[in-house]
């Protein structure tokens, strides 16, 4: 862990994994825009990420650094010794190589462009190494949550052969007009999807009220008066599954406004729909601010 | 509260403050008021909770399939049949079960004026007046027989007027079995077969492994991202709101998303993979073992991250900043702040998380069985209890997994209370 002290390791080091996750990440994102292939090499984005990371933490200017680390991934990975091979060479590999070359060049000056080459101190290292595994974070997180996402609303728009044939074409086709939206026209003439609409909602906006009856009594009680015994009956184990994670989102409410009017929000907590799980988020509030 | 305290103060002498004994007045009518209050949510939550509950546990110690939860009983069926001098009303009598029999068999009708009854009765059949009236003693199991009452139309009466009126007045039969469900016949034979064998274990194994892994993953996850998510920026708000996706969306659309991206011929992933050549064909993920196992939990992490984001961020926002500000003025570095700051704050927030989610995921059904139905070494105890009593139709097992579950539960609950209720004041 001393090593990572220098400039001239923790820099190349920073600048070798972040190529390659910004490759892969490019890759990805542009499979699934386009359907054509593109994919990272894992050895030469990990060389030239290493050569960039320590190019990075040299002291010229930041201007100039961002420029030739911009320009050379470009070059690069349209010769086709890049961090990113593809075999397209429409608009697309354009396209893809430049955001690769902008990207890297913005984000690995704004990583490691300001450690110095030589000793580091804790601060200087730790804090680099942060805004590496941050902008690693952003990306892992947001690539998780909005893929699935994505696929989902793009398959509703096209049709299962198309699907079948390239399964990374998720570009839509313009041409067909409101015929995208083909899908959800049969479902709802086809296949009662408005009766289905109404059923959900019917029975939620009842649920509610029928919850609200039961729970907006039981949750002032303990709330308010504590009652001592009922704690003892503790819905949480008494109900078997995780619906009544509600009690989480309630939480935080409490928990966001702890400071002011805590009192107030107590009725917040009839808002989640069973009388278990109200209890249960009845207890999360510490009963004397309540009093109080 | 204050005004109990002063009411109370006001009796004692000033010099001898000592604190009230037993519940005053007020006190015992604001617990009056509380219970009251909570009458009807804890009558519901016994109703809904407390008698399956119940339910499950005699069940499990019976001999008991899903054909047996209807009680055997006898069965009748009435119609007019034949013409002319062969014309007769028919009694068809079953017993609906193969194995038990029906005690204190009646049949009782009423002879419609239309029909005029020729011949002999069946035996144990007697006719007073209009009324018909059979006492059938016993059926054996299986039993299945017609009784035949030799009949001619009345005059000027047709046919079909007399086939709806012997048919109009409705038979009604009585008779008793021994439902294997009320009767006293209790066996262990249930609990025998879970634990016989192999399976068992590897439940075990499949829901333990699912349990603590997507657990400590789901709260890792939710550490990281609060830790992202803990500063303002641009679009902070909607990158939170976008983290919650996984969680708020319904289980049945992200399941169904999954199961398409990750489908070993038209997935999106096995694609990718492919096209980047880190495989060479196509990966069946929930197909196959112990894959199919990881990936299941693996969406169990993906889909409970939010949870835990939500709580910690909650926690976190509510540190004081002057204790970062010391520490830096101490000269402590990021990671020392995390460490040494951070965590130990977290630390209460982390273990009801750690237990909470550890029941919840251990209770979880829906997830696997969308994604999998409990195939390729998938199957969990909650899996095993919809296989047991619904795939195998034995009721009896299917309980007494359930009761094992049951069991696991108390278990954690009392170590929930102990260890950790009292240090968040829950």
């Amino acid at each position: 862990m001393k090593s990572l002290r220098f400039g001239y390791v923790s820099g190349p080091i920073i600048g070798a994994l972040w190529m390659f996750i910004i490759a892969l990440t490019v890759a990805i994102t542009m499979s699934f825009a386009t359907g054509d292939p593109f994919r990272p090499s894992l050895w030469l984005s990990l060389i030239q990420g290493a050569v960039f990371g320590l190019l990075a933490t040299s002291t010229q200017s930041t201007l100039i650094k961002t420029g030739i680390i911009t320009f050379a991934v470009l070059i690069l990975t349209l010769a086709g010794i890049g961090p990113m091979l593809m075999q397209t060479s429409g608009v697309s590999g354009t396209f893809a190589a430049a955001a690769l070359a902008l990207t890297t060049g913005w984000s690995l000056s704004k990583i490691i462009g300001g450690t110095p080459m030589g000793a580091l101190t804790r601060h200087e290292m730790e804090e680099a190494w942060i805004r590496f595994l941050t902008g690693f974070g952003y990306i892992f997180f947001t690539a998780i949550v909005l893929i699935p996402f994505y696929v989902m609303v793009m398959t509703s728009l096209k049709s299962q052969s198309a699907l079948l044939q390239n399964p990374l074409d998720f570009s839509l086709d313009l041409d067909k007009g409101w015929g995208l939206f083909r899908s959800y026209h049969e479902l709802f003439r086809d296949f009662n999807f408005g009766t289905y609409l109404w059923t959900s909602f019917y029975v939620s906006v009842l649920t509610v009220f029928i919850t609200l009856a039961f729970s907006i009594p039981g949750a002032y009680a303990v709330a308010f008066f504590g009652a001592q015994g009922v704690l003892a009956l503790d819905p949480t184990d008494l109900y078997g599954s995780d619906d009544r994670a509600g009690a989480a989102d309630l939480y935080c409410v409490l928990d966001y406004r702890a400071a002011q009017h805590r009192a107030r929000h107590h009725l917040d907590i009839s808002g989640h729909d069973d009388p278990g799980r109200t209890l249960y988020a009845a207890r999360l509030l510490p009963r004397n601010t309540c009093r109080g | 509260m204050l005004g109990r305290t002063f009411f109370t103060r006001k009796t004692q002498p000033m010099s001898t403050a000592t604190p009230p004994k037993g519940s005053g007045p007020l006190e015992k009518r604001e617990a009056r008021l509380a219970w009251s209050l909570l009458l009807p949510t804890i009558s519901i939550v016994s109703l809904v909770v407390v008698l399956p509950l119940l339910a499950i546990f005699w069940i499990s110690f019976k001999p008991i399939g899903l054909a047996d939860l209807r009680p055997p009983a006898p069965i009748l069926r009435e119609s007019l049949r034949g013409s002319g001098e062969e014309m007769r009303v028919e009694y068809r009598l079953r017993n609906s079960s193969q194995e038990v029999e029906v005690t204190g068999v009646t049949i009782r009708d009423t002879f419609p004026e239309s029909l005029v009854i020729i011949g002999d009765l069946p035996d144990g059949c007697a006719l007073d007046g209009r009324a018909f009236i059979c006492d059938l003693g016993t059926l054996e199991p299986g039993y299945n027989e017609r009784l035949r009452v030799p009949v001619m139309l009345a005059d000027g009466v047709d046919e079909d007027t007399a086939e709806d009126a012997a048919e109009g007045s409705k038979p009604r039969v009585t008779g008793r079995g021994t439902s294997i469900l009320t009767n006293s016949e209790f066996t262990l034979d249930n609990f025998v077969r879970i634990f016989d064998g192999d399976q068992f274990w590897s439940v075990m194994w499949a829901t333990l492994f699912y349990t603590v892994f997507g657990t400590i993953g789901a709260i890792v996850m939710g550490l990281f991202s609060a830790l992202l998510l803990n500063k303002s920026f641009w679009g902070q708000g909607i990158l939170r709101g976008l983290y919650l996706f996984p969680y708020v969306a319904p289980v049945i659309a992200v399941a169904f998303t999954w199961v398409n991206l990750f489908d070993p011929f038209s997935g999106s992933a096995n694609a990718l993979l492919l096209q980047m050549g880190v495989t060479s064909e196509a990966i069946n993920f929930f197909g196959q073992r112990p894959l199919a196992l990881i990936m299941v939990t693996v969406f169990e992490i993906w889909r409970y991250f939010p949870l835990s984001f939500l709580f910690i961020l909650a926690r976190m926002q509510s540190i004081d900043s002057d204790m970062y500000e010391a520490a830096d003025m101490d000269g402590a570095s990021p990671f020392q702040k995390f460490w040494y700051l951070s965590l130990p704050m977290l630390l209460g927030i982390l273990s009801v998380l750690f237990l909470l989610r550890f029941i919840w995921t251990f209770n979880k059904f829906d997830d696997i069985f969308l994604l999998t139905g409990g195939n390729a070494g998938t199957r969990t105890l909650t899996v095993n209890v919809y296989e047991q009593a619904f795939a195998i139709a034995n009721i009896g097992a299917g309980a007494a997994v359930a009761v094992i579950i049951f069991g696991c539960l108390i278990l954690f609950s009392l170590f929930f209370f102990k260890f950790v209720s009292r240090e968040e004041g829950l």
